[in-house]
């Protein structure tokens, strides 16, 4: 019965799986920065390992799905777009993992609590984009059901939409941080400023691969 | 006394190859059926034992016509019953052992292929290159090209036209109740065509045009007017969600394959059936009227047979192979499905009506390919596509070569 060779497992279920990974990971940045700036190393260092963990999992995913993926495969979207949501999605995960990376490099990282509030705040609007994010990966099997048309396609291209507007308020919100940073340099010395603009950045990056992803779902709906 | 003997190797043989085809080519059929869980098991055996077995008897005449008398010129053995026979006989042999070792390999041969092929290499040993008819053989291997594509397209555009105006649509459970009497009457109607047009004499079934397309549209009048009481039951409910708004068309759409499973029961039993009938109406009308019969009605408890076998094939071994194979395909939804059988059966059933002997796996692989064009299906392997292509240029030489050697052999004993 080699005809029915023709079925192949449809890519879209374990792009959802990947994501619900990758956003369980992305989330664990909140606590991440939390245990950094109340400065209790233990718990640090117990997040940085389940980070890198939950990581290595997406990675399995990724692998996997790749090696699924073969040319001479017909699917209703272009293979090279489902390719790059997965590098996307997994990029969420690297940038994530090296967040917490950073944070072990220097002992004693810490700072006053005005700029700990903005960090925290920075936080948030990453990850609400993230959250709006895997919401659009969820609805990617009621477009394969509805063919990527009608009501439902409209309703994620304004999804897109919205995550796109947020992505920009994060933008907003991380150059801000920069900002506060650099006007109190004085607090800081060379290696930890560099340290703090280079975690900030990496925690923008979350955003802005989660906004990549979507503009890639975009792809889908467009006629 | 030889004659008996041979009469009795005929029947074994016919009986082996509709056997082969219930066992193994029935699965194919119903795969899609089962895979989208529109029917059970158990429902498909039993509509692949009800719509084989009347699409074999209603419709199963026209390619048995084919296969017996169309592919070798039945007055070059006027005077040579005898090897006409053996010929057939052996022709019948090849078709069955190369399905059987096929099936043992795991290649995606066709059963129609296979006794083409084996009827064309009798032809051949017998009275050479000028026996065997090439402008039809032409012809048949044409419609192997033609009817995958044809079941392509007409999957496609019915795909395309289901998703824009049901699936795309706000309320596409309404939208399904508006369209779902017309998908009703347009198979009612092609399924009634099918058999009373230029049908079966001896069961009064040979209307003119005229009349066939009256009864056949009558009959689809009262399908659809059935369906859209039927469709009355189900309610929309503008608060569900759209996931939820989808699951209930899937929902009608389960009723509504499992109509097209048995339309596809029947198109495949009367294009199939005749593989193994073809040649065994050949050899027992030939040996009956002791004389190369160039045109004869296809006795109807030949046609009766390979319905039997059929069935007895699916009660055996076939149940097992569907459901295999029905495990298999778990990522088609009953609405594709429907499309996939829809188009698949009309081609078939059009085909068996022009006596062009097709391959319904073939077209069902077109078929679904043209969902899959038309963004219904979540991923496709095309390189089976390739498997398939290699499996036709075996099929033909392997089935002749081998029809050529039983023929020696047979008429070596005989």
């Amino acid at each position: 019965m080699r005809i029915f060779n023709l079925f192949r497992k449809s890519p879209f279920e374990p792009l959802q799986e990947m994501m619900a990974k990758v956003k369980e990971c992305a989330f664990e940045v909140k606590p991440l920065y939390e245990a950094l700036l109340e400065g209790d190393k233990e718990r640090l260092r117990g997040m940085v390992e389940h980070i890198s963990h939950l990581e290595f999992e997406a990675d399995q995913i990724k692998n996997r799905m790749r090696a699924s993926l073969p040319r001479g495969i017909l699917m209703p979207v272009a293979r090279a777009d489902i390719l790059e949501i997965l590098a996307n999605e997994d990029a969420i995960a690297d940038a994530t993992e090296d967040v917490a990376v950073l944070m072990t490099l220097k002992e004693d990282l810490a700072v006053t609590p005005q700029l700990r509030d903005c960090l925290l705040k920075l936080v948030d609007n990453v990850l609400e984009v993230v959250e709006l994010a895997s919401k659009v990966i969820e609805e990617l099997d009621i477009l394969v059901e509805t063919s990527f048309g009608g009501p439902e396609a409209q309703r994620v291209i304004s999804m897109i939409d919205e995550v796109c507007d947020m992505e920009h308020h994060a933008d907003e919100v991380q150059r801000e941080v920069t900002k506060t940073f650099l006007s109190h340099e004085a607090q800081f010395s060379p290696g930890d400023l560099w340290l703090w603009l280079k975690i900030v950045a990496k925690t923008g990056d979350i955003a802005n691969y989660a906004e990549r992803m979507c503009n890639r779902v975009r792809l889908f709906l467009s006629k | 006394m030889v004659n008996t003997i041979i009469m009795g190797i005929a029947l074994a043989g016919g009986l082996y190859m509709a056997w082969n085809i219930g066992a193994n080519d029935v699965a194919n059929a119903m795969g899609t059926s089962v895979g989208s869980r529109a029917v059970t098991l158990k429902q498909a055996i039993v509509i692949a034992g009800l719509f084989e077995f009347l699409g074999a008897v209603l419709v199963g005449s026209h390619v048995t016509q084919t296969i017996s008398k169309g592919i070798v010129d039945p007055q070059l053995f006027a005077g040579a019953q005898r090897e006409f026979v053996l010929g057939m006989l052996a022709a019948l042999l090849s078709a069955g052992i190369w399905l059987q070792l096929a099936t043992y390999l795991g290649l995606p041969v066709s059963t129609t292929h296979s006794i083409v092929g084996a009827v064309v290499g009798f032809g051949l040993v017998s009275y050479g290159v000028s026996a065997v008819e090439w402008s039809k053989v032409i012809k048949i291997v044409a419609s192997w090209i033609v009817s995958p594509i044809m079941g392509a397209l007409i999957s496609f555009i019915l795909f395309r036209q289901l998703s824009k105006r049901i699936l795309e649509q706000p309320y596409p459970v309404k939208a399904t109740r508006r369209y779902a009497p017309f998908l009703v009457m347009l198979v009612f109607a092609i399924l009634t065509l099918s058999f009373t047009y230029k049908g079966l004499k001896n069961l009064k079934l040979d209307l003119p045009f005229s009349e066939a397309i009256l009864v056949a549209l009558g009959v689809g009048l009262v399908g659809m007017l059935f369906t859209s009481y039927a469709m009355g039951h189900f309610r929309v409910q503008p608060s569900a969600r759209i996931r939820e708004r989808l699951k209930e068309v899937e929902g009608i759409f389960k009723y509504l394959q499992v109509m097209t499973a048995c339309y596809m029961a029947f198109a495949h039993g009367a294009n199939d059936v005749a593989n193994a009938t073809g040649p065994l109406a050949a050899i027992f009308s030939t040996m009956r009227a002791a004389s190369v019969q160039v045109k004869v009605a296809v006795p109807l408890w030949v046609l009766f047979i390979g319905g039997l076998g059929i069935v007895v094939g699916l009660a055996t071994w076939g149940y097992k192979v569907i459901e295999t194979v029905g495990r298999r395909i778990t990522d088609i939804t009953p609405s594709r499905g429907f499309c996939a059988e829809f188009g698949c059966a009309t081609t078939v059933l059009v085909c068996s009506k022009l006596g062009m002997p097709i391959s319904t796996t073939h077209t069902l692989v077109g078929s679904v390919v043209g969902v899959g064009l038309a963004r219904g299906i979540g991923a496709l392997n095309l390189r089976v596509l390739k498997d398939i292509f290699l499996s036709w240029l075996v099929t033909l030489p392997f089935t002749a070569g081998l029809a050529m050697l039983l023929y020696v052999f047979l008429k070596a004993v005989f």
